[in-house]
């Protein structure tokens, strides 16, 4: 035995495999195909993982909401926290304080301006370099890039605190930006009041920020609006006549605002009609035709034109943060209408575009798909 | 360069040729491959005796090593870690073998290969029979008295590459090597 020990220890050295250079590229190679193998395995498997984590929320979210949520802005803040605004992106607003109330101005792919009239709102923008995200409050602009902060309106002074990211804060009294933690006061700067004859300026002045017009009121009933006092506006508008409402975009959308929260919701979609009508390539006509469609349907019960004018929204924004929503709420628009086809194929349309919408379960149910 | 210094200089080798890792820094998959496949596939023809064997061995033991060799605190311990890597993936596919043979399924291997073109007559005849004789043995066995009577590994070495105690890894060799004489013992 100690001899066959001893040969074995001299003949190690013959035991050894081909190993050459061509062979070790081939099992490099194939070393390389198994990995690629377990990565791709490995990403089937989170999204598979995703996906049952998506549907558990969805039915969760599901159980606890039957009503299906609304893109843009609720006059009055609810009780609980519910989102005034929430975008396809994830971006969303709620209400700090019960008589927070939110206008979009602008909602593109490129920008989204919201206006502050009254109370407290917490935001919350997704990071997006290609959008500006900007918040009006009264002569004071915050804009963000991604980040979470809170505006306070209050009678004098315009309160915002960051909690995460940074903001820039623009006021005709300087601009400033915030930071974590931090917590600016800005003083309001009320426009001086012109009468009606006279021309309103259609730049801001020179102090206020640039990109942020800033809507100036000129007219009493403008004033009203912004301070919410919407069925006196609305008899302002009808003391002062036709002309008391200039054919500009956001005098219109003001109009708009007055009719349809002062009780007069016909008188809103025609301002609105007369806005997509006049301004059809501006960057607020899709958000008219959004809000004409919402107030057609869930204020003067007329489905129909409701979901003629949520396509019309959806045409006018066919790339934009809108879109998405403008396709599901038609769908609810021509399912409420009895026009069970037209639905069923919209909801087609939104589940073939749109296959992991946050509103598919809902469009799925009011189209009558499988 | 300063006339006189050499323009080669000898560097220090580990015993199989390959100097030990004295950083972890950059020991990527490629650098690692580079340096220790034909250690590794040594290893594994001395363990498995198949040169077929071999190819899928290194294979497995690289993969193992693109997870685990991160883990690792001690660059000398790279070769180490991955002999301990080989000797499990050995084991695995010994195991194999002898469950397909069980069922019939095991072609039987020609050992006359196992030596290289290099040996004579006489050694290939007695290599090859060790081997026939190895492969009778339970995996356990067989590795530790591969890794002392062929590899040369010190019996402390054999213990941790086969991750047992020193105790079993000495009753491991003892049992195979009373096999072996036997085997030999028959003419």
């Amino acid at each position: 035995m100690a001899d066959i020990v001893s040969r074995l220890a001299e003949l190690k050295r013959q035991v050894e495999p081909s190993w050459t250079p061509e062979r070790e590229r081939r099992v490099r190679a194939r070393v390389e195909r198994s990995l690629l193998s377990r990565r791709r395995r490995r990403g089937a498997l989170v999204v598979a993982l995703a996906a049952v984590v998506s549907l558990v929320v969805l039915l969760v979210g599901q159980r606890w909401s039957s009503e299906p949520e609304r893109p843009v802005a609720t006059t009055t803040a609810p009780q609980a926290p519910q989102p005034l605004i929430h975008f396809a992106d994830g971006s969303e607003v709620v209400a700090r304080s019960a008589n927070a109330r939110l206008e979009p101005v602008v909602s593109t792919a490129e920008e989204i301006t919201l206006r502050l009239d009254s109370g407290s709102a917490r935001f919350s923008v997704t990071p997006n370099a290609q959008r500006v995200f900007r918040v009006l409050a009264g002569s004071v602009t915050v804009q963000v890039l991604g980040t979470v902060f809170t505006v306070t309106r209050e009678a004098e002074r315009v309160s915002v605190s960051v909690e995460r990211g940074r903001v820039r804060v623009t006021s005709p009294l300087g601009d400033r930006e915030l930071g974590v933690g931090e917590t600016g006061q800005f003083r309001e700067v009320r426009p001086v009041e012109q009468p009606a004859s006279e021309p309103e300026p259609e730049s801001p002045p020179a102090s206020a920020a640039p990109a942020a017009p800033t809507p100036r009121p000129v007219s009493p009933w403008r004033a009203l609006v912004q301070d919410g006092n919407y069925a006196a506006a609305l008899a302002e508008i009808d003391r002062e006549g036709p002309k008391s409402v200039r054919d500009l975009p956001e005098e219109l959308l003001l109009a708009a605002d007055a009719a349809r929260l002062g009780g007069r919701p016909d008188r809103a979609v025609a301002f609105l009609e007369r806005l997509v009508k006049r301004f059809p390539r501006d960057a607020r006509a899709p958000l008219a035709e959004f809000t004409r469609g919402r107030t057609l349907l869930d204020q003067l019960g007329r489905p129909r034109e409701a979901a003629q004018a949520f396509a019309s929204a959806r045409r006018l924004d066919s790339k934009g943060a809108m879109a998405e929503d403008a396709l599901a709420r038609e769908v609810e628009a021509w399912s409420r209408a009895g026009e069970t086809e037209l639905a069923r194929e919209r909801a087609r349309g939104y589940l073939l575009r749109y296959p992991k919408g946050r509103r598919a379960a809902a469009v799925r149910r009011l189209g009558g798909v499988d | 360069m300063p006339r006189g210094e050499p323009a080669l200089r000898v560097v220090p080798l580990a015993a199989d040729g390959s100097a030990p890792e004295t950083s972890l820094e950059g020991l990527d998959l490629d650098t690692l491959f580079r340096r220790y496949a034909p250690y590794v596939a040594a290893v594994a023809h001395r363990l498995l005796g198949r040169d077929d064997d071999v190819d899928d061995t290194v294979q497995e033991v690289f993969l193992a090593a693109v997870r685990g060799v991160s883990q690792l605190r001690d660059p000398a311990a790279v070769k180490g870690w991955l002999a301990r890597v080989t000797v499990r993936a050995a084991r695995a596919r010994l195991r194999k073998r002898s469950l397909r043979r069980l069922v019939g399924f095991d072609e039987p291997a020609v050992y006359e290969r196992v030596a290289d073109t290099g040996a004579t007559a006489e050694e290939r005849a007695l290599l090859a029979r060790v081997y026939r004789v190895l492969e009778g043995m339970p995996a356990n066995q067989r590795i530790a008295w591969a890794l002392r009577n062929i590899e040369g590994e010190p019996l402390e070495s054999v213990a941790s590459l086969s991750g047992c105690s020193l105790a079993t890894a000495k009753r491991r060799i003892l049992a195979a090597s009373q096999v072996i004489e036997e085997a030999f013992a028959d003419g």
